[in-house]
């Protein structure tokens, strides 16, 4: 088989996580305590691929570029990053995704800052753009386009454009503007050198087309865009568009036609899914669920906001509904990654006014508290995440996102705290760096750490990786919980005896942070 | 609503770009064309306005002929 086009990306994208989607991001840090190799298995392990090296799975996005194109005429497909070789001896464009070129996003930009040791996404990215295949392919004139999430890397990483002669850089939803450059590539014309894809040229849901192979771990969108409006997410800056269900059956269907029987519902919040405002619909959520389990032995949600969970339950008994469709001899427990983002209603009012509505901002740390528990006692396990070093924060902030943190302490959940990243409306905002941080993110991280290993033993024995099929995985993972443990305790030993800045001093800073990383 | 074509050689600094938005502030679409000589300091010497656009669609082009810093 050959391929005009090849759409790819490097191992720590191609790969299902061992089918948990959780895992994929251990490879968002540096290997610590065991060798790469080992590290890469846990959280990006080979896919399974067809006899032309296409594999079974690929990430969503990837699967819409590839539908785009296909459904355009072109010549095009995914193919593994292992069987590259013989299709880019004959290959015009090489396309390639994804969600953290160069570990500049959280969490990966803080498990680099803090360990000083770059995190394997970015290595593995880099290893694959250095690849002999690749590299002779571009000498004979092979074009390369990059896109995807982490498109926005490229600006800061120009060195690195130079040196893998990238000849576009799309930041974007790219599904209309792709199929013009691959026209173009094709034709020999002209091609950007980047293009941004403004509100005005998104797809309509009409115009985005439907995925042509199974996607990772069963994921299939359900809408694109958010209401909320929070200033340090690019996804608000996109209008806000529903999926119809027969849109989403399809794509259900493709998946289930692989063989997968579960799913991930992708939305920034599923609770919105059909909403009216922020008013959830509680029947478009319940066809919705009792579609995918049509399809699928479990599902997962990729994110809900707490403030619509709260509302959904306290007004329809909605949780409680989806999972009583969601819940049977296959699935006892439900997992999603939400936004907590802070304490402090000082920032909340800031950064994210209509984060907790339709209660008022100023009842965010009560609004949190109540969603969560209404996640734990619905079996619902939550990855929260904490953005420190929003603009302007203080120590005042800092101590009412630890007091916070005390209140969720007994309901079963990670807790994740991430350094902030300019993006969305505060594009044009400083970088958090290792030099801002103060005691009091110490303290919050020192805090998220504890409750997160706490209760990740539990997660992963009772809910997550049971079974004597994930036993060798459990085993890993719970080995690498002990030598955590045990790190931790060194480390709080040694910022009891020399605090924060014998720390600063002893960790290397990454050498290929933003050159304009000072804070506005 | 309107597209705006801008041209920048190797001595227009970003304040051209924006300047040039000041005045088409309707302007939907913007089209940079930059020196090609040398195309991606082109690109890191407008990145400050790259990095703050964040509605509009903007497409940039390394341009022949145009002359850039050598």
């Amino acid at each position: 088989m050959k391929l005009d086009i090849v759409i790819t990306s490097d191992r720590t994208m191609i790969t299902n996580h061992h089918g948990r989607e959780f895992l994929g991001f251990v490879a968002t840090g540096p290997p610590i305590g065991m060798p790469e190799r080992l590290w890469l298995w846990i959280c990006a392990p080979k896919p399974k691929v067809d006899k032309w090296g296409r594999p079974l799975e690929a990430p969503y996005g990837l699967r819409k570029i590839e539908a785009a194109l296909v459904d355009a005429g072109f010549n095009a497909a995914i193919i593994d990053p292992d069987h590259l070789g013989p299709y880019l001896r004959h290959a015009k464009v090489l396309m390639i995704g994804h969600h953290d070129y160069f570990a500049m996003a959280s969490p990966s930009i803080e498990w680099w800052l803090l360990t000083g040791s770059e995190p394997v996404n970015r290595r593995s990215f880099i290893r694959l753009m250095r690849r002999p295949e690749v590299r002779e392919a571009k000498r004979r004139g092979l074009k390369v386009i990059v896109g995807g999430p982490a498109a926005w890397q490229w600006l800061w990483n120009t060195d690195y454009w130079r040196e893998f002669a990238i000849d576009t850089v799309v930041d974007g939803e790219a599904e209309k503007v792709v199929v013009e450059l691959a026209a173009k590539a094709l034709n020999g014309e002209e091609l950007p050198l980047y293009v941004y894809v403004g509100s005005d040229d998104v797809p309509t849901i009409e115009e985005i087309p439907e995925i042509r192979g199974a996607s990772v771990n069963g994921l299939v969108e359900i809408m694109r865009g958010c209401p909320r409006g929070c200033h340090f997410c690019p996804v608000t800056l996109r209008p806000l568009r529903y999926y119809p269900l027969d849109k989403i059956e399809r794509e259900l269907r493709v998946n289930a036609s692989a063989g997968l029987d579960k799913c991930i519902l992708h939305s920034e919040d599923v609770l919105m899914y059909g909403a009216r405002g922020l008013e959830p619909n509680p029947d478009a959520l319940l066809k919705l669920h009792t579609l995918a389990k049509k399809y699928c032995k479990t599902l997962a949600w990729s994110h809900v906001t707490l403030a619509e969970v709260k509302y959904a339950e306290e007004k329809h008994r909605l949780i409680t509904k989806l999972t009583e469709v969601i819940y049977d001899e296959h699935q006892q427990y439900l997992g999603v990654q939400i936004g907590l983002e802070t304490g402090s209603v000082n920032l909340a009012k800031k950064f994210m006014p209509a984060k907790a509505a339709p209660y008022p901002i100023e009842m965010w740390p009560q609004v949190v508290e109540d969603a969560v528990a209404i996640l734990h006692d619905h079996h619902i396990v939550p990855a929260l995440t904490l953005i420190l070093g929003l603009p302007g924060e203080t120590e005042e902030d800092l101590a009412q996102t630890a007091e916070l943190l005390d209140r969720l302490k007994d309901y079963r959940s990670l807790i994740v705290p991430m350094f902030f990243v300019p993006l969305g409306a505060l594009r044009d905002r400083g970088w958090f760096l290792r030099e801002h941080l103060k005691e009091g993110h110490i303290e919050l991280m020192r805090r998220c750490l504890w409750h997160s290993l706490k209760w990740a033993e539990d997660i992963i024995s009772s809910f997550y990786l049971k079974g004597a099929h994930n036993a060798l995985l459990r085993w890993s993972l719970k080995l690498f919980l002990t030598y955590v443990k045990r790190k931790a305790i060194e480390i709080e030993k040694w910022l009891k005896e020399g605090g924060w800045s014998s720390v600063k001093e002893s960790v290397k800073e990454p050498v290929a942070l933003p050159t304009i990383a000072e804070r506005a | 609503m309107s597209d705006l074509v801008i041209e920048l050689d190797a001595r227009d600094e970003v304040k051209k770009l924006v300047e040039a938005l000041k005045l088409n502030p309707s302007a939907r679409k913007i089209t940079v064309y930059v020196a090609a000589n040398d195309s991606i300091r082109s690109i890191e010497r407008i990145r400050e306005f790259l990095v703050n656009n964040v509605s509009r669609t903007v497409v940039v082009y390394a341009k022949e002929g145009a002359q850039d810093e050598a």
